[in-house]
This record gives C-alpha cells, sequence and structure tokens, in this order.
C-alpha cells in the first residue's frame, strides 16, 4: 500500500505541482526521455537508496533519508535552477534511474551524477542520460566544467565515469570525503569565435 | 539565482506576505538552524550544516513534488525571511502537519507566526481541500504551543505521532465555518 505521504497531490495542488513540472526541461535522447520527478517516482528512488546499490554513496538508508534526499534533489529546480531528473524509457515510460545536476551541502563544485535501478543497468542508459545532461549543462546552463564525485571502490560507476571521457582530477578533492575519486568531465567545446 | 519555476502561491496578510523558499533564504535558515532557538525541531542535537541544508532544500523540494510546502513569511515590503509556516507532508508521518518555526528573536512577540499561519491554514482548507490539519509540538516548547492554542488548536490524545518514542503533543486545528 502507498504510505499517505508517497499519494499522489489532488485537486489545486496537483495544478500547482504540474505547473512546477512545466518549469522542469525534458531532454530526449535515443531510448530515454529526462523529465521532471513526481512523487510517484519516489519508490523507484527509495528502491535505490535504501539497497546495497547505495553502498558506494553512504548508504543503504532509511526511507525518510531517501525522501529528504529525492525532495532535496527535486528542488535544485527550485532553488537554483538545476536538479534532479527522472529518467525513463521512450517506449513505454519505465522508470530506469534518476539523474542528478546538483551541488550537494560541502560539495566544492557542481557534479554531474547518475543513479539507475539495477534491472536497468548494462544497457549503456547511464551513458546516455549523463552525457545528455552534460550537454545541458555546457549548452543551456553555460558551465564550463563538471565533475562526478566517485567511490574508489564503485567499479561501474567508474567505467561510466571513464566511457563519458571523464578523468580523475588529482587537484581537485572532496573535502568532506578524500578518499573519493574527483572525476572531470570534457570542457565544453569552444565556440568558433 | 532566483526561482527558475514559477506558478507557486503567493499569499497576504494585514503586515505579511507569504511565499515559497527560494535560495536567498538560505543564510538566515543556516543562522536559525545554528542558533539555539531551532533546538526544538532538531531533537536538541546540534543540526551540522549540511543537515541544514537537506532539510531547507526538502522544504523546497515538498513544493515541487506535492504542490504544496512551507511558505517564507516576510514583512510586506522587506522580502527578509522571519520564519516559515504551511501545510507540509514529510516522511512517515502520519498526517500532514500545519508547521511554523520563527527564526529570529526580533520576529518574536509581534504576532506574526500566528498572523502566517492563520492564513496558511486557510489556504490548506479553502485552496487545497483539507477537511483536517494537525500541528505536532515538542511539550517543552512553550511558545509554541501558546500559539497553537491561539488558533484555537486543541489537543488530540487519541492522533498518531511521527516517531511514538519522541514525546510530541498532537494539537488538532479547528474547521473554519462554513467548511468541513
Amino acid at each position: 500500500m502507498t504510505a499517505a505521504w508517497e499519494i499522489a497531490p489532488e485537486g489545486r495542488a496537483a495544478e500547482i505541482a504540474a505547473g512546477l513540472a512545466a518549469g522542469v526541461p525534458e531532454i530526449e535522447t535515443e531510448r530515454l526521455r529526462l523529465r521532471a520527478p513526481r512523487i510517484g517516482d519516489f519508490a523507484a528512488y527509495a528502491e535505490i537508496l535504501c539497497s546495497d546499490r547505495a553502498v558506494h554513496i553512504g548508504g543503504p538508508f532509511s526511507r525518510e533519508d531517501a525522501f529528504l534526499d529525492f525532495a532535496q534533489g527535486v528542488a535544485g529546480w527550485l532553488l537554483r535552477g538545476h536538479g534532479l531528473w527522472s529518467v525513463e524509457t521512450r517506449g513505454d515510460g519505465t522508470l530506469v534511474g534518476f539523474l542528478p545536476l546538483h551541488v550537494e551541502a560541502g560539495d566544492p563544485e557542481r557534479e554531474l551524477g547518475y543513479l539507475f535501478r539495477a534491472a536497468a543497468e548494462g544497457k549503456g542508459y547511464a551513458h546516455e542520460a549523463a552525457r545528455a545532461a552534460r550537454e545541458f549543462a555546457y549548452g543551456r546552463l553555460g558551465w564550463r566544467t563538471v565533475v562526478s564525485y566517485v567511490a574508489r571502490d564503485n567499479t561501474r560507476s567508474i567505467a561510466t565515469a571513464e566511457r563519458l571521457g571523464a578523468k580523475p582530477d588529482p587537484a581537485a578533492r572532496h573535502p568532506l570525503d578524500p578518499d573519493l575519486i574527483v572525476f572531470r568531465h570534457p570542457a565544453p567545446r569552444r565556440p568558433l569565435l | 539565482m532566483t526561482a527558475h519555476l514559477s506558478g507557486t502561491p503567493v499569499l497576504e496578510t494585514e503586515r505579511l506576505v507569504l511565499r515559497a523558499p527560494a535560495m536567498r533564504d538560505w543564510p538566515r535558515w543556516l543562522a536559525f538552524t545554528r542558533d539555539d532557538r531551532s533546538r526544538f525541531i532538531r531533537g536538541g542535537e546540534p543540526m551540522e550544516d549540511g543537515k541544514s541544508w537537506r532539510a531547507f532544500a526538502h522544504v523546497a523540494g515538498m513544493w515541487a513534488l506535492r504542490g504544496y510546502g512551507s511558505f517564507i513569511f516576510c514583512l510586506k515590503g522587506r522580502d527578509e525571511a522571519l520564519g516559515m509556516t504551511g501545510p507540509w507532508h514529510p516522511a512517515d508521518w502520519p498526517e500532514r502537519e500545519l508547521g511554523w518555526t520563527v527564526w529570529t528573536a526580533e520576529a518574536e512577540g509581534k504576532g506574526y507566526a500566528f498572523e502566517a499561519a492563520r492564513r496558511a491554514r486557510d489556504f490548506a482548507y479553502r485552496e487545497l481541500g483539507w477537511d483536517t490539519a494537525v500541528s505536532y509540538i515538542d511539550p517543552e516548547n512553550a511558545r509554541s504551543v501558546a500559539l497553537a492554542e491561539r488558533l484555537g488548536a486543541r489537543l488530540d490524545p487519541d492522533a498518531a505521532v511521527p516517531h511514538p518514542d519522541e514525546p510530541t503533543l498532537v494539537y488538532r486545528h479547528p474547521v473554519p465555518e462554513g467548511l468541513g
């Protein structure tokens, strides 16, 4: 049963939520769609954060902590103009993961993250979604650089970062966890003029 | 950076404006969570800045997810957050709450929180269609208890509490005339 606090809004609240969601940019890639998160997506977010999949990012978390994290990710759109996307397949709308373009408390710079469900692994989805989000960050947001913070033993995440062309930046360290590898993404292509 | 999303309601009272949280409110929120005034909302333990950010940001995130949330209240013509109040529903809470915090001593004792909370409650009933609302209060938070009573809320001893292992008073608000 869906918990009371996970039920989708109705009436005027649903209108306000839809108005806010409409302000979140939607991006389509070959197979995926990055869109505004909805309350119904939280179950999938919790599935990732409350499981061993979250061991590399300080988890597994309680459902309550996962909600705090989910809501603050979504809040990025409201507070900063960039935040958390839900990622679904264009084909049948299956929710496959989440793409945060964010700054968490204590992060020295802005980060591109990727959180995908176990069932969505091995298909290159994280790569495809992250590349599109990075293009958005460089293009629409005008960022000149972005990093991904990856735990040293998170081999899958390291592989994704490398496939994205990101390289460990020994000059950049995370003050709260110096053991994280800071992968710096390739800079945007310089404009011709 | 200003909000890139719009469409959240802005409410007014005689002296105040109530609006959704924005990035510019963060420094004042942080000062509040570092101050002794916030002890009742952090279980008496210090709140590290990272946790404070999460708490602040998730309040804003709930606006996007639920279509309602806590309002920042400011004096008309001065966009400085005095505190926060409004309908919200944090994870694991048994029902929706009308919450409030007053961030500085200067904002206290003037009836601002009362004025703002009453307006936010009216919004919950009239705009969101709520048929009831509670406020969860630490029994030692005498100022908050006084505000709940001034708002006409009464203790509901049968209501469930978010964390049964922590002493919590549940005040249930009256449904306004003509509604409910």
